[in-house]
């Protein structure tokens, strides 16, 4: 398969699994192969892993630190199930509360699998 | 000749955000990067020629709220900071602006917004910089207009040198001001010999900075001040 292909077909698996592919072209200057470059290296973001660090330490500033970031990168990223997850952690840490925290952190770790496999499947 | 595209400082920790921020850019300036605030404040000292900064808010080793905080305090507080952020509340854009940003995006950035508020921010500063010269290093020269008026007279001035205007800037053209018969033989000569004062003191125009019509002749007569090592000066200051 030519690059070309590759990154329609990965683009493809993007918009299906809910990623709001068209919003964030733009931001590449409507480079798909540019995005998809970004899109693969997401899969690697430290961000998520020391998120992880963080709240199993209970360390909330960390946590919020981490978690914004993340936010900021899926939301560049239009990486919408990612970023609907991350909300949901961002918001009771950025108010030094763990409100369901751990337990979104679980289900982000499972849709970060997910993504994991659609980018390198 | 290709002009010299403004150096913009991006302030961004994260390495996916920054080169996004850069492709957004790419086309319309020079880009340099620091991944925290200590990292930026350091290359200011090290890089005179930026024009804007776009700041990241949380940031490790120095944050961008520290940062704002520090510029403010300094020589380059002129040197217009756009905070870029994830933040979406009023209390955090009412923090950045508090301490001395001069705008602000957020993520996910929308690159045509993103764009206008630097180019808006980059004139602003520019305006202002050259102000402050003025109040700070000229002194407000002894030859004045009337502030309610100085931006008319200035206009009625520049008439009297409208060829070179149209050579200088097109945009004067475009604004369609020069063309009007603002003024009589006397009045013309009057403010000749005020302008040729002003220019003598190597200030070529004293400009209120006052709506649209204002800017346009602005952005005017600071270029055809500049192709001719002329300063022309803008600002809201109260004159004698």
């Amino acid at each position: 398969m030519s690059e070309t292909d590759e990154t329609e077909v990965l683009l493809g698996k993007l918009i299906g699994w809910g990623c709001d592919v068209a919003s964030a072209l733009p931001r590449f200057l409507d480079d798909k192969s540019m995005y998809v470059m970004f899109v693969k290296q997401v899969v690697d973001e430290p961000a998520f892993p020391l998120l992880g660090q963080a709240i199993a330490s209970g360390d909330v500033k960390a946590a919020f630190e981490k978690a914004h970031e993340l936010k900021g990168v899926v939301a560049n990223m239009s990486l919408t199930p990612l970023f609907n997850r991350v909300v949901l952690i961002v918001e009771p840490l950025r108010a030094g509360k763990w409100t369901d925290v751990k337990e979104n952190y679980a289900l982000l770790q499972k849709e970060w699998g997910e993504f994991k496999a659609l980018v390198q499947g | 000749m290709e002009e010299k595209k403004s150096l913009v400082l991006i302030v961004e920790d994260q390495k996916i955000n920054r080169e996004i921020l850069k492709g957004i850019l790419h086309h319309d300036y020079e880009v340099i990067e620091a991944t925290n605030g200590q990292e930026a404040w350091d290359l200011l000292a090290k890089e005179p020629g930026i024009t804007a900064i776009l700041l990241d808010l949380l940031m490790p080793v120095m944050d961008g709220y520290t940062f704002l905080g520090k510029i403010a305090s300094s020589p380059y507080r002129t040197i217009p900071t756009i905070a870029v952020t994830g933040e979406n509340d009023i209390e955090a854009e009412q923090k950045i602006l508090d301490l001395g940003a001069w705008d602000f995006v957020s993520k996910p950035y929308q690159p045509m917004t993103l764009l206008t508020r630097l180019k808006y921010a980059i004139h602003r500063s520019q305006y202002s910089s050259l102000g402050s010269l003025l109040l700070n290093s000229l002194g407000i020269p002894a030859a004045v207009f009337e502030m309610d008026s100085a931006l008319i007279r200035v206009i009625r001035l520049s008439e009297s040198y409208s060829g070179e205007l149209y050579d200088a800037f097109p945009l004067s053209s475009q604004v369609g001001l020069l063309e009007q018969p603002f003024l009589s033989v006397e009045d013309k000569e009057t403010l000749k010999k005020a302008f040729l004062k002003l220019k003598k003191d190597k200030i070529t125009a004293l400009v209120p900075v006052k709506g649209i019509q204002g800017k346009k002749v602005q952005v005017a007569l600071r270029y055809w001040g500049e192709n001719r090592g002329a300063l022309v000066v803008f600002g809201e200051f109260k004159l004698l």
